[in-house]
């Protein structure tokens, strides 16, 4: 007799996380070619002021990876929902696994792409400063305001903007995938609340629930329980499709 | 021990009802044929046992447990169709790595040596390959895998005669170095009824039959002769087909062991076997009518 092999879920799912990094691929290029167009964008700093005396000329340039950051986190939401989709859907699929463990390898998988495009949407910002120390003559007195204790948060915060984003792009997908109709009411619904209220209630909440918190641990918190929360809803809710695929 | 156990099983999608009440089992180590007609089930059937699908009704065991959603089941099975979605990212050679490593029984080296045979270059990418090579590369997928429940469905789509030939002949003498259970579905009953050991014929979604290979072949026979005798003689017997050839002649396919060779002899009746591929056939006609009704 054969005997038969069984598997824990960890391991298939630490194999199906790595086989996606590679299959995947596309993501990261489609994230580097949106964040050299951020780059491009910003190649003149997102504010720009001259000041001109007898003396000298004056020239304010403020960098930030604002731009880069904005595309990444729309990245980051358009890429979780893509995972979703039929194509990618019937690929997750191909070899060992089942929905816990296909579940658990994206969100390891948009985890990742998180890291990645908080940190390198960070780094953009030093692109533009060295382009501008390579291209131009004037001399460069560079003031940077962060401590690095504050940039290291600011990339936290980043990557956690960016999973959240993931998070809902990928709950979306799931919803896209399972019912059509609740899928189109949702965001029909959300921007008729927001006229229906009149810009109070909701979306003022939210904002101050999430972007004006102030103290850093909190935020970290806050964010970590609303993604939890969102796959969990995305994992429950693709159980009660009938096909794997 | 039974790999396979179906007790009733029913599969509704939408509407439809593709499958109905189609109760089987299928021991450890033995190479079966699931074949039908297009639309027959056959492709609900497998992706049910492979875990992909949930039965609507019914009661489905794969090595004792129920297929859907089980990790244990999806590490010992592996489905191999024409709808197989490979990543373009990945080379031929790399995807090979990569199904090596979900799959605990894979033999690397018979994939490579497979992969050089069937003439693919190692960094071809799989959505460049033509229907027929792809198919040729999922094939070699699910044999390499060695899993002790291997499903292709309908793998020889698109593939070229010689590549029939050897993927068949691969299969088999894979088979009889590391025996496990096999399911094969096909339109093409007479290219695969050499390696089967027994056939599923679904029909519109029903169990039409479940033999041992040597008794379909011997299930029913052919009678020729003057339609006036032959109808006589298959009075009240089990007639799965009639077709009238030429002016005066008919040729009736009966069951076989309603037949007296002598007393057919007699009334001047010529009695020749049906293929066991001819007889599927047979059994899964749409209606009474043939193709020749249609153009009357």
């Amino acid at each position: 007799m054969m005997s038969f092999n069984n598997i824990s879920l960890s391991s298939i799912v630490w194999k199906q996380y790595q086989y996606k990094q590679k299959s995947y691929v596309g993501m990261y290029m489609s994230l580097m070619v949106l964040q050299l167009i951020a780059i491009l964008i910003s190649i003149e700093g997102t504010l720009y002021t001259g000041e001109t005396t007898d003396v000298f000329t004056l020239n304010m340039h403020h960098y930030s990876a604002d731009v880069a950051f904005f595309f990444t986190v729309i990245w980051g939401g358009i890429s979780a929902t893509l995972l979703t989709t039929k194509g990618y859907w019937v690929e997750n699929f191909m070899f060992v696994t089942n929905r816990l463990s296909n579940h658990l390898a994206n969100i390891m998988l948009l985890t990742t792409v998180s890291i990645v495009g908080g940190i390198t949407a960070l780094l953009t910002k030093y692109v533009n400063v060295v382009m501008h120390y390579m291209l131009r003559d004037e001399p460069i007195i560079q003031i940077s305001t962060l401590e690095s204790s504050e940039l290291i948060a600011g990339v936290l915060a980043m990557i956690l903007y960016i999973l959240f984003a993931c998070a809902i792009g990928y709950v979306y997908g799931i919803i896209l995938q399972w019912n059509r109709f609740i899928a189109i009411v949702i965001p029909v619904l959300l921007v008729g609340l927001n006229f229906g209220l009149g810009y109070i209630g909701l979306y003022a909440t939210m904002y101050d629930f999430y972007l004006q918190e102030t103290s850093f641990l909190l935020f970290i918190i806050k964010v970590l329980v609303t993604i939890t929360g969102l796959f969990g809803l995305a994992i429950v809710l693709s159980n009660r499709k009938e096909e794997l695929k | 021990m039974e790999a396979i156990v179906c007790e009733g099983l029913t599969k509704k999608q939408k509407q439809l009802t593709t499958l109905k009440e189609v109760s089987f089992s299928i021991p450890e180590n033995t190479i079966v044929g699931v074949v039908g007609r297009n639309g027959a089930g056959k492709t609900t059937l497998l992706k049910i046992l492979a875990g992909l699908w949930r039965a609507s009704a019914g009661n489905v065991h794969v090595l004792g447990e129920n297929p859907f959603n089980s990790l244990y089941v999806s590490t010992n099975t592996i489905y191999i169709s024409n709808e197989m979605v490979l990543p373009n990212s990945l080379s031929l050679s790399v995807l090979l790595t990569e199904a090596g490593r979900f799959y605990p029984r894979w033999n690397d080296d018979l994939a490579r040596r497979l992969v050089e045979y069937f003439g693919f270059r190692g960094n071809d990418l799989y959505t460049q390959l033509s229907t027929g090579k792809r198919n040729t590369f999922n094939a070699i997928i699910g044999l390499s895998s060695r899993c002790p429940i291997t499903i292709f469905d309908e793998p020889t789509t698109g593939m070229d005669q010689a590549v029939r030939n050897d993927f068949y002949r691969a299969l088999l003498k894979d088979y009889l170095q590391v025996p496990r259970t096999i399911l094969l579905s096909s339109h093409h009953l007479e290219e695969v009824e050499e390696l089967l050991e027994a056939v599923l014929l679904l029909d519109r979604g029903k169990k039409q039959l479940y033999l041992p290979m040597d008794d379909v072949k011997h299930e029913a026979v052919g009678l020729t002769g003057r339609t006036e005798m032959v109808y006589t003689y298959t009075q009240a017997k089990t007639v799965f087909y009639r077709e009238s050839i030429g002016m005066d002649t008919t040729y009736t396919v009966i069951k076989a062991n309603q037949v007296d060779m002598e007393k057919a002899k007699q009334l001047g009746i010529q009695v020749t076997p049906v293929s066991a591929s001819d007889f599927c056939v047979y059994l899964t006609r749409a209606g009474k009518g043939a193709i020749d009704d249609v153009f009357q």
